[in-house]
């Protein structure tokens, strides 16, 4: 699997986590304000990262991608993906942190988001992506809609997702198709910024 | 302005009323695509470039009729 992915848009790098970011992705994922909602009930160290990441290389199942504004270099979020299944073609997507506020509601974030779903779908050949969202974080839930995702009306994939460090969550699917349309209109909107 | 609104319940695809009073914070629906649906209708609709900087400061739907008119 890549280890060293790199994707260039318009407005945004995305690169594949390595150790020279580990510094803001500790502190973002450690920052009470961005992490209510992710599955870390510890505080970050560079030790744990550290070893995470010694895992994460030879884990070919996973991906974390971080974003960086192409105009001034600086890394700002992340986004990833777990429990790939080649069988099924299917994935979690998560992970999903802006790290730095001013890039909520951005161009830049926007197109990384995309960038790294084209990616997913076509590197993967992705027929389903699944997401777990917290049932209080209505916002996200409401953010996913938009990008194409709405409840799982079958029977749950990842039950293991759904009560998570004391948090309920519903799981979400996305297919390919849906992801491609939504893409189209997000794309448009992109153009006029 | 009632134009403006109309625009607004379908940017945000939300069910409830909005008005000119409506505080951002408080909608489920204004997430950061809305964010930036609302930078690209400011453009396309409205002829207006409007900062990101600009919509961070919003609080309610009438600043971000402000930012158009």
């Amino acid at each position: 699997m890549e280890r060293n992915v790199r994707l260039e848009g318009k407005y945004v790098i995305v690169e594949e986590i390595s150790p020279k970011y580990f510094e803001n992705v500790i502190e973002w994922r450690n920052n009470p304000e961005f992490n209510k909602f992710l599955n870390q009930p510890y505080k970050l160290t560079l030790e744990l990262q550290q070893k995470w990441y010694e895992k994460y290389l030879k884990d070919g199942t996973q991906g974390l991608f971080v974003f960086i504004d192409k105009t001034n270099d600086k890394p700002f979020g992340t986004l990833g993906f777990t429990d790939y299944d080649d069988n099924e073609k299917i994935m979690i997507e998560g992970r999903a942190l802006v790290g730095e506020l001013e890039y909520r509601g951005t161009k830049e974030l926007t197109e990384g988001y995309l960038l790294v779903n084209d990616y997913l779908y076509k590197k993967y050949d992705i027929a389903t992506m699944y997401i777990h969202v917290v049932d209080q974080n209505k916002k996200v839930i409401s953010l996913n809609k938009k990008w194409g995702y709405s409840l799982n009306p079958n029977k749950t994939r990842f039950p293991e997702e759904l009560l998570v460090n004391g948090l309920i969550q519903s799981e979400y699917i996305r297919t390919r198709d849906t992801y491609y349309k939504i893409r189209e209109k997000i794309e448009q909107l992109l153009n006029f910024l | 302005m009632e134009q403006f609104i109309e625009k607004m319940v379908d940017l945000l695809d939300c069910e409830e009323e909005i008005t000119m009073d409506t505080v951002l914070d408080e909608l489920d629906e204004w997430d950061s695509l809305s964010f930036v649906s609302f930078l690209a209708m400011a453009n396309a609709a409205y002829g207006k470039k409007v900062e990101p900087s600009d919509v961070r400061n919003a609080e309610t739907i009438g600043d971000l009729y402000n930012l158009i008119k």
